[in-house]
């Protein structure tokens, strides 16, 4: 095994198949930059690029690029609290207001050096769980789905901080908005307000640089100053580094939820990501008081989950043929055009298990490739945070609306983003937490349309099944821990006065 | 969510849209070419190519396949650029607001026909004022998972109860539903899910036992399944033969159509509304899989332009090759033929619309 692995890692520093890898990770890092554009828009660009090169050289060109689209998303996260991909909108909450700190460095350098981390953790349980993954993979039917839905829900009550009642309105609230448009199941259309526009549902880059980008970049020229409140850069990108080495056993942890729960198909990335970001301030020592206000955990959970949950996604891609994500899809379908059949062959030593390792390999590469460029630059891109608004934000206005037009090129997504924005200052304003609603938001369609195929599938039996059950204890543990905790320490603030 | 772009095979579309790339590239044709003699109404245009499919959906690679060769065939060589609508709908809206200048094309799949002829809320489109240019026909197959009970079409009305999953009633899986209910043997419809891929893997799990597929993909992709028993095919969609009669689907001359599947269990002939109907959707699901529509009212000589581009093209050897890979090897239906299957959907009876409607919003809650 050692050996064929150490073979698979020489094929791809082949000079071929090494500019090609660097390649998709210089588009993959540009692609991450820009808020809306992700990986799956990124395979569709390449895809006509990889006939007649070899398997080797586009699994490094494609898994290059779409392995690394989070890490550089950190900059705009964390410097304009833009997200820049979907996976990056959980480092906004607590990277942004470090950066408001004027610790934008060590956001940043935390925010590589866990992703990294995370992806190599990624491609290591690739290879390693292939072997075992189908049994887990098929034990895991609509009903257990829902109740992961569910689980990520839970995570609202988890994230809210101040009143618990505002948060879970927020969160229905964003369950509403996420059922705009065709529900799953019926051939109904809701809330679209005979929009046509709206059939669609509302788009998720749209609503989320909306609610998280729009109303910093109103309030920062509003007030004359730049992201960072303080004049100097305290804090640098190696303290972000020890600040991860420090957390490596939460770094495990969620590397572990996100390539977990992107492995089974129906669990996208940002859900994971959210999930990472729940279990982190539920789980790390005086979490819940810290997170949300710029805890340096609260950037390294999630990240260490986004590029982790890269390789989950491979998991049923490679496995079954079924892809667990849209550039999963493509990626697919061009291992077809190359002739490479997925399948049990992946593991077979006679047959594609070196592609596997090349796999394996490329995204271990890839990310080591991503955060060494992405970490030289971050020193001056921190600086960013030192700008005036007046003079930086413009410029970031002008990405967003053109990023927010470019997600179906209608009238509606300006519209939109200027509603959402609305509302999303008005939140800020009024002190309500925004994840919940993003959360809601996020759910809203899995929820529902789980929940509608497990009932019209199984009835009311699906109630009783070993996983659900299983799932729903660990939801319960969940929200009377969180509960228990809050009790002890309202209780402890009062002895304390 | 009425989508059901999964008609024509994502990894065959893929392939071709990677070698249509290629092929363009090494014609140069994509950009206009030295215009020929008297100007030709194309010379030095840009056409709009509307598609009513999301990224990467079938109607999106479809129309990016072809969008080199019409640039290449058409007389004039004009530049063709894909507009992408993301939703069936808002995809046919749009195209139908288009300039009557000659300079849009739109590709449709029997997910835009369907919402149409069954004129469900939003659609403000009318295929009876568009120009049919070519259709792209395709077939499917219906199959059960290796797990369930059905060993045999017989054995399908041995055990009733066995589960369907879908996407939406109104969409790609209308036929089979369709279909499984003339036979009547009791199947249940599961709603919902999310696409092919979940409910390919639904069916792996055991938690659907029937689904189906387009005939390509099945020949593309599931036949390794079906030869180590994950997989047992059951019937095809059929297809349209002379005279508009039932006929094996060509792809799949051994596997026995609904109809004959229909004479396994029942012991005679199909008939009935259900019958009637699926007849009637015949030609939409079947030659209009993937068709290209002009606007009526555009000049007459952009139209002849366009009907000779495709003509032109079906004789091309090289895009035969191509677009075999792509559509599969029916024949692609052009000028009197196309009409023909047109004038079909046009002419399904009011009495057929209204059962499906019927049918539709009573089992699936669909509204109209």
């Amino acid at each position: 095994m050692l050996h064929v692995a150490a073979s698979a890692l020489s094929v791809l520093f082949m000079p071929d198949n090494f500019i090609m890898l660097v390649l998709g990770v210089g588009i993959g890092l540009m692609i991450g930059i820009m808020p809306g554009l992700g990986g799956t828009v990124g395979m569709s660009i390449l895809l006509p690029f990889i006939y007649g090169r070899s398997p080797e050289q586009a699994i490094a060109l494609l898994l290059g690029m779409g392995a690394v689209t989070n890490s550089s998303a950190s900059f705009t996260a964390i410097l304009v609290g833009v997200p820049g991909t979907a996976g990056s909108i959980p480092t906004i909450v607590d990277g942004y207001p470090m950066a408001q700190r004027g610790e934008a460095g060590r956001a940043l350098g935390a925010a590589f050096f866990s992703s990294m981390l995370g992806g190599i953790f990624g491609a290591v349980t690739l290879v390693a769980l292939l072997p075992i993954a189908r049994p887990i993979v098929l034990a895991l039917a609509t009903p257990e789905l829902f109740m992961m839905t569910l689980l990520g829900l839970a995570m609202i009550g988890l994230l809210v901080r101040g009143s618990a009642l505002v948060g879970t309105l927020m969160g229905v609230l964003g369950l509403v908005l996420g059922a705009v448009g065709g529900a799953p199941g019926a051939p109904v259309y809701r809330y679209t307000f005979d929009w046509l526009y709206l059939m669609n549902g509302v788009p998720l880059p749209i609503f989320a640089m909306g609610i998280f980008a729009l109303p910093e970049i109103v309030d920062l020229l509003a007030g004359h100053r730049a992201v960072s409140r303080s004049r100097a850069l305290t804090g640098s990108r190696w303290q972000g580094i020890k600040d991860v080495i420090h957390n490596k056993y939460l770094v495990l942890r969620c590397a572990i939820l996100g390539t977990f729960c992107t492995m089974i198909p129906g669990i996208g990335g940002p859900v994971a990501d959210w999930l990472s970001y729940g279990m982190a301030k539920q789980t790390v020592k005086g979490g819940t008081e810290t997170f949300g206000t710029g805890d340096i955990r609260g950037v390294i959970a999630p990240e260490s989950s986004a590029n982790a949950s890269e390789a989950g996604n491979l998991v049923p891609t490679l496995l079954f043929g079924i892809p667990g994500s849209g550039s999963m899809a493509i990626f697919l379908g061009a291992l077809t055009i190359l002739g490479v059949q997925v399948g049990p062959s992946m593991l077979d030593p006679n047959a594609n298990l070196n592609l596997t390792l090349v796999i394996a390999w490329t995204l271990v590469l890839a990310n080591v490739l991503a955060t060494a460029a992405c970490f030289s630059l971050s020193g001056l891109m921190s600086r960013l945070s030192l700008i005036s608004g007046e003079t930086l934000m413009p410029f970031v206005l002008v990405i967003v609306f053109t990023a927010a037009y470019d997600t179906t090129r209608q009238w509606g997504d300006l519209i939109l983003l200027l509603l959402f924005g609305v509302i999303g200052w008005i939140m800020k304003r009024m002190g309500w937490p925004r994840p919940p609603l993003l959360i809601g938001f996020v759910l809203a369609n899995a929820a529902e349309r789980y929940l509608i195929v497990a009932s019209e599938r199984y009835g009311s039996e699906w109630l009783l099944r070993p996983g659900v059950l299983a799932i729903a204890a660990v939801l319960v543990l969940t929200l009377f821990g969180s509960i228990f905790r809050e009790q002890r320490r309202l209780r402890r603030a009062a002895a304390a006065q | 969510m009425i989508s059901g772009e999964r008609i024509l095979t994502r990894r065959s579309l893929l392939r071709g849209v990677a070698a249509g790339a290629v092929g363009v590239s090494s014609l140069g044709a994509f950009k206009v070419g030295p215009a020929l003699s008297a100007t030709p109404f194309y010379a030095g245009k840009q056409i709009r190519f509307d598609c009513p499919s999301k990224n990467g959906g079938g109607s999106d690679l479809a129309a990016r396949f072809l969008a080199p060769w019409v640039s290449k065939e058409v007389d004039g060589n004009p530049t063709v650029q894909v507009f992408n609508a993301k939703n069936t709908i808002i995809g046919g809206n749009t195209f139908a607001a288009r300039p009557a200048d000659g300079l849009a094309i739109f590709i449709s799949s029997a997910s835009t026909q369907l919402p149409w002829l069954l004129g469900q809320q939003g659609v403000n489109y009318d295929f009876k004022t568009w120009h049919p240019v070519a259709g792209f026909p395709l077939g499917g197959v219906v199959y059960t998972s290796g797990k369930s009970k059905v060993k045999s079409i017989a054995d399908l009305a041995k055990n009733p109860g066995l589960v369907y999953g879908g996407e939406s009633a109104v969409s790609g899986d209308t036929t089979a539903i369709l279909a499984l209910k003339m036979l009547d043997v009791g199947v249940k419809f599961v709603m919902g899910y999310d696409g092919q891929n979940a409910e390919r893997t639904a069916l792996m799990q055991g938690e659907l036992d029937i689904h189906y597929d387009s005939s390509n993909t099945y020949l593309d992709e599931l036949k390794p399944q079906v030869a180590n028993g994950d997989i047992l095919p059951l019937f095809s969609f059929g297809f349209l033969g002379e005279g508009n009669k039932l006929v094996r689907d060509p792809l799949l001359p051994d596997l026995p159509t609904v109809a004959e599947a229909y004479k396994t269990i029942h012991g005679k002939d199909p008939s009935g509304p259900d019958w009637d109907a699926y007849q009637g959707l015949m030609p939409l699901r079947f030659i209009l899989n993937k068709a290209i529509w002009m606007r009526n009212d555009c000049p007459d000589e952009a139209k002849a332009a366009m009907d000779a581009g495709f003509a032109k093209m079906v004789a091309d050897a090289e895009f035969q090759k191509a677009r075999t890979d792509q559509f599969g090897p029916y024949e692609v239906f052009l000028g009197k033929q196309l009409d023909d299957a047109v004038a079909a959907v046009n002419n399904i009876s009011p009495q057929t619309i209204a059962y499906l409607k019927d049918w539709l919003s009573r089992d699936f809650q669909a509204t109209f």
